[in-house]
């Protein structure tokens, strides 16, 4: 029993010994630019090209919405975030920032400082208002932020199912466009992403 | 005798049946001191010309004079003999009176009284003998008098304390609007409260009898329905900051008022806001600027005021325009013959010729 034991320990030890001399002598990682939009497949959690894909195909069904197309003058609207409700970690801000990236250079909607950015907004009006630093006719005056007339709000939510050979995950990402003065909802859609891993 | 007392009963009553025709007829109001007694009822001739006399003189007797009032006026019965003048209202002027307030507190009141007042007094009686000396005696009798008085009193709760006045300095821009619009602006005389005030101070009718608003055609009276001052604070959502506002709101209620009329021209109520907003932490203090709000407050409620004013106010006359009188100017070469050329082209093709021989033509102004 004691002699198969030190011979394990033997092999143990020359193996680790062997692996550090190949680490020693391997070369260093190729790194390449590639195609940004290219179609990532690594695994199935949420990726770039899911990213690129929703935010895409939301831009568009907010441009073709009657809020947009039946407006005089491009709507102001605020986003509200989206949340996550999936198993994976997804940075949602990602999605609504390009989501009003894309909305905003199409000239047709206007935004306004969301939640999330109002400490920045605060603290640039506190500067130019309450330190005297600045001269009373080039500052912008407190009281005076315009106000949205929508509200952009939604979610994302995964289904996932695997067995030992397939593992196949469900994105869907439900956003909902309001009207802050009477709360009705003007604009709703879904857009949905399934990934399918088998070995 | 009695015949004589009858005459004098006659002519009272033919004096009194003389005023009160007058009376009738013309609308007018008769005041003054009351009817004189029968005996000293003297002979009063009406005006042969068919005028009305403003003053009726008596020649003997207590009574001096009726005065009469003409077109509302005010009365007097002090007696002096100043005839009654009818002054004629200044086409298109405005009186603009500063803004009414009635002002209603709710206060606690206190009041603890303790009042303790003593006094004692003796006084030693000595006995007096014969030679003038007095002389203590073992069995003296002292009187004292003492005397002590103490009040107490606790009175407390709340009272109700009402004043009326004027706030002066809001209407600085409304006043323009008038005097751009084309009219001229009359100051109204102040109106002061008096001792034991009452809604009554909200009367323009009494006013415009008084004379307060001259012979302005117009007054434009603004009472204030509400004044309201808002003092907030709260947290702005995703900061970690509050903001610290104080807001100022005034509600004045406007009437144009026609002075010989009394009708109502033009009403509307108009308000105005200012605030003042500090951004900072929970605990931050918020000295607010009051001048900032003061001149947001005026600036807003003299652009809603000059909108609704303008909105209704009357087209001026001009006919009567004191401002077409001075500067009316004389058209020349519209309607005047004397200045008319008619222009025909020359014969051999040369410039244009002025044709005296051709029938003149007539220009009319629309």
């Amino acid at each position: 029993m004691k002699k198969s034991f030190t011979i394990n320990n033997l092999k143990v030890t020359l193996l680790s010994l062997v692996a550090m001399l190949l680490q020693g002598c391997a070369t260093e990682a190729v790194v390449r630019y590639g195609d940004s939009k290219a179609v990532e497949t690594v695994n199935t959690d949420f990726g770039s090209s899911d990213l690129l894909q929703l935010s895409e195909r939301m831009t568009r069904s907010i441009l073709e919405s009657k809020v947009v197309t039946g407006a005089r003058e491009a709507p102001i609207i605020t986003l509200a975030g989206v949340k996550n409700k999936t198993s994976d970690y997804i940075d949602t801000n990602a999605i609504s920032g390009r989501i009003r990236a894309q909305l905003t250079k199409s000239g047709n909607v206007r935004f306004v400082t969301s939640i999330s950015e109002m400490q920045n907004q605060v603290d640039e009006l506190k500067r130019q208002n309450q330190t005297g630093l600045y001269a009373s006719q080039s500052t912008s005056r407190m009281g005076n932020m315009t106000g949205s007339r929508f509200r952009v709000e939604g979610e994302i939510t995964s289904i996932v199912k695997q067995n030992k050979n397939i593992k196949d995950v469900f994105y869907n990402l439900h956003l909902t466009m309001f009207n802050n003065e009477t709360g009705e909802i003007v604009w709703e859609d879904d857009q949905d992403i399934r990934k399918t891993a088998s070995r | 005798m009695l015949n004589t007392k009858t005459n004098s009963s006659c002519r009272l009553l033919a004096i009194s049946a003389l005023l009160f025709a007058t009376s009738n007829v013309l609308g007018q109001t008769i005041s003054g001191t009351p009817l004189p007694p029968l005996s000293s009822v003297p002979e009063v001739k009406a005006a042969t010309d068919g005028t009305i006399p403003s003053e009726v003189s008596v020649n003997k007797g207590k009574v001096e004079s009726f005065k009469m009032t003409i077109g509302g006026g005010s009365s007097s019965d002090e007696g002096n003999k100043q005839a009654v003048q009818i002054v004629p209202k200044i086409p298109n002027s405005v009186a603009v009176t500063d803004l009414s307030i009635k002002k209603e507190v709710k206060e606690f009141f206190y009041d603890e009284k303790f009042n303790s007042k003593a006094s004692i007094q003796s006084s030693p009686s000595t006995p007096v003998v014969s030679d003038g000396s007095s002389i203590p005696s073992p069995t003296q009798s002292q009187t004292i008098n003492g005397q002590a008085e103490t009040s107490y009193s606790k009175q407390f709760g709340t009272r109700r304390v009402i004043s009326y006045s004027e706030v002066r300095g809001l209407n600085a821009d409304i006043k323009s609007t008038l005097i751009k619009a084309g009219y001229k602006v009359v100051q109204a005389a102040p109106n002061v409260a008096k001792e034991n005030e009452n809604d009554n101070f909200f009367n323009v009718s009494e006013r415009i009898n008084r004379g307060d608003f001259r012979d302005a055609q117009f007054v434009l009276h603004g009472t204030i329905t509400n004044v309201e001052v808002r003092n907030t604070r709260d947290f702005i959502q995703g900061t970690a900051d509050y903001s610290y506002r104080l807001e100022h709101s005034l509600i004045v209620e406007f009437s144009l008022i026609n002075t010989e009329t009394l009708q109502v021209i033009a009403s509307f109520n108009a308000m105005g806001s200012g605030q003042d907003m500090y951004l900072g932490k929970n605990n931050a203090i918020f000295v607010p600027k009051v001048d900032r709000i003061t001149r947001e407050l005026l600036s807003s409620f003299s652009q809603d005021a000059h909108k609704k004013l303008m909105d209704q106010l009357p087209p001026i006359n001009k006919e009567t325009s004191i401002l077409n009188v001075f500067s009316s100017k004389q058209e020349t070469g519209v309607g005047d013959p004397s200045t008319l050329k008619v222009y025909a082209p020359g014969k051999a093709g040369g410039g244009s010729q002025i044709t005296p021989d051709k029938d003149p033509v007539i220009i009319y102004r629309k």
